[in-house]
């Protein structure tokens, strides 16, 4: 009898694979000069989390590339971040733009290890902040509501992309981390909104 | 490389431009100002045993900077009662200057709003909820020169609610530094 495997294990199974795919197509890629400077991609984990992001890229130089992610969240995706969110105070974040530049240490036309540096500019509703409200006899009275914000942030990411199917068919593990900078006590909250598997495809 | 630069460029200028948002800074706190409304009927020269009073009455409905309405602080902070601290000073030869000093609970007594166990004066939001109103007495019961300093007077909402804002109010008098000198006589 076959036990079922926990997620983190069938994650671990899936990066073998995908090394062990990409090592078997080695030889055909060497002796591939086809060069594709686009690449649309997107998390798969992301759908977990009752979101969904986009992410294009464009290659610029031998081992550079700059690119645009684009994500729009759910409420789930809380459960990345460690800021904390008490049961009279809620963030919430509902999209986000994030910037990229990625170095390709293999080169960026080969499968390789990636450094990430992004960005990031995203809608922010806090639920529980104080709004002023005008009560029925014309005076104002602050009470608890929401209020939507933009903030910025940086992150930073380390991956390996796999390319398979002459190339076209991308393939990427990647842990990448955001913060907006806000803090609870003394400690940064970060957000692993980058983290996951991605599937793209090349062009 | 230029690319790069410019890639540098535009995510510093997003991480900037998160720095003008309204964030998630907390805005619990409410900052208001009023203008004499303590009262010290100073008479400048007192005898032991005298009593002397302050008065501190101020509206429910105060104007809050930036907006055209008025704010309903009672309404805003779930407070009946808002605190602040007298300040007594007394002129000491030794240190040639006035120096702070506690009056003992049995010379101070409250005929409005309330004085509690720290000392610190309430003003109580009266029977019609119009106004936070307080009157305070001090019993003259040493000689020398004082002086009462309102210069920096803070009145602020006593309660602490969760889903309540908590309000303070910087007070300041149109004819007056807020430093009120006295003597009391043998």
């Amino acid at each position: 009898m076959i036990k079922p495997k926990s997620p983190r294990s069938s994650l671990v199974l899936l990066f073998l694979f995908l090394l062990g795919s990409s090592n078997c197509l080695h030889a055909q890629e060497n002796e591939d000069p086809v060069v594709y400077k686009n690449q649309l991609s997107t998390n798969l984990m992301l759908p977990a989390f009752e979101s969904f992001d986009l992410n294009y890229e464009r290659t610029i130089a031998n081992k550079w590339a700059l690119g645009l992610a684009v994500a729009i969240y759910g409420d789930r995706i809380s459960e990345l971040s460690t800021g904390s969110s008490g049961d009279f105070r809620r963030y919430d974040t509902n999209y986000e733009f994030m910037p990229f530049v990625r170095l390709y240490f293999q080169g960026a036309q080969h499968k390789s290890h990636f450094l990430e540096l992004f960005g990031s500019l995203s809608r922010v509703t806090a639920s529980g902040r104080f709004v002023r409200n005008t009560n029925t006899a014309g005076f104002g009275v602050y009470e608890p509501g929401e209020t939507d914000y933009t903030a910025g942030g940086l992150g930073i990411g380390y991956g390996y992309r796999f390319l398979l199917l002459n190339k076209k068919l991308v393939l990427e593990a990647q842990f990448g981390v955001r913060t907006n900078f806000n803090v609870d006590y003394y400690f940064l909250n970060g957000s692993i909104i980058r983290t996951g598997f991605k599937i793209g495809y090349r062009f | 490389m230029k690319h790069i630069y410019l890639a540098g460029v535009f995510t510093l200028g997003i991480l900037l431009a998160g720095c003008f948002s309204d964030d998630g800074i907390s805005n619990r706190y409410v900052n208001l100002q009023i203008t004499d409304a303590l009262v010290f009927e100073n008479d400048q020269v007192y005898s032991v045993g005298d009593t002397i009073y302050i008065d501190l009455n101020f509206n429910r409905y105060l104007d809050e900077a930036g907006f055209s309405n008025k704010l309903d602080i009672y309404e805003s902070s779930g407070s009946d009662s808002f605190q602040y601290e007298i300040s007594l000073e007394k002129f000491s030869e030794l240190s040639n200057g006035f120096r702070a000093i506690v009056v003992s609970p049995e010379f101070l007594f409250a005929e409005k709003g309330t004085i509690d166990e720290f000392g610190r004066t309430l003003a109580q939001l009266n029977n019609d909820t119009s106004q936070y109103e307080s009157r305070v007495g001090l019993i003259l019961r040493e000689a020398g020169r004082f002086n009462f300093d309102f210069r920096f007077l803070y009145i602020e909402s006593s309660d602490y609610l969760e889903d309540k804002v908590q309000i303070y109010i910087e007070h300041n008098f149109s004819n007056s530094d807020g430093i009120f000198e006295f003597t009391v006589n043998e």
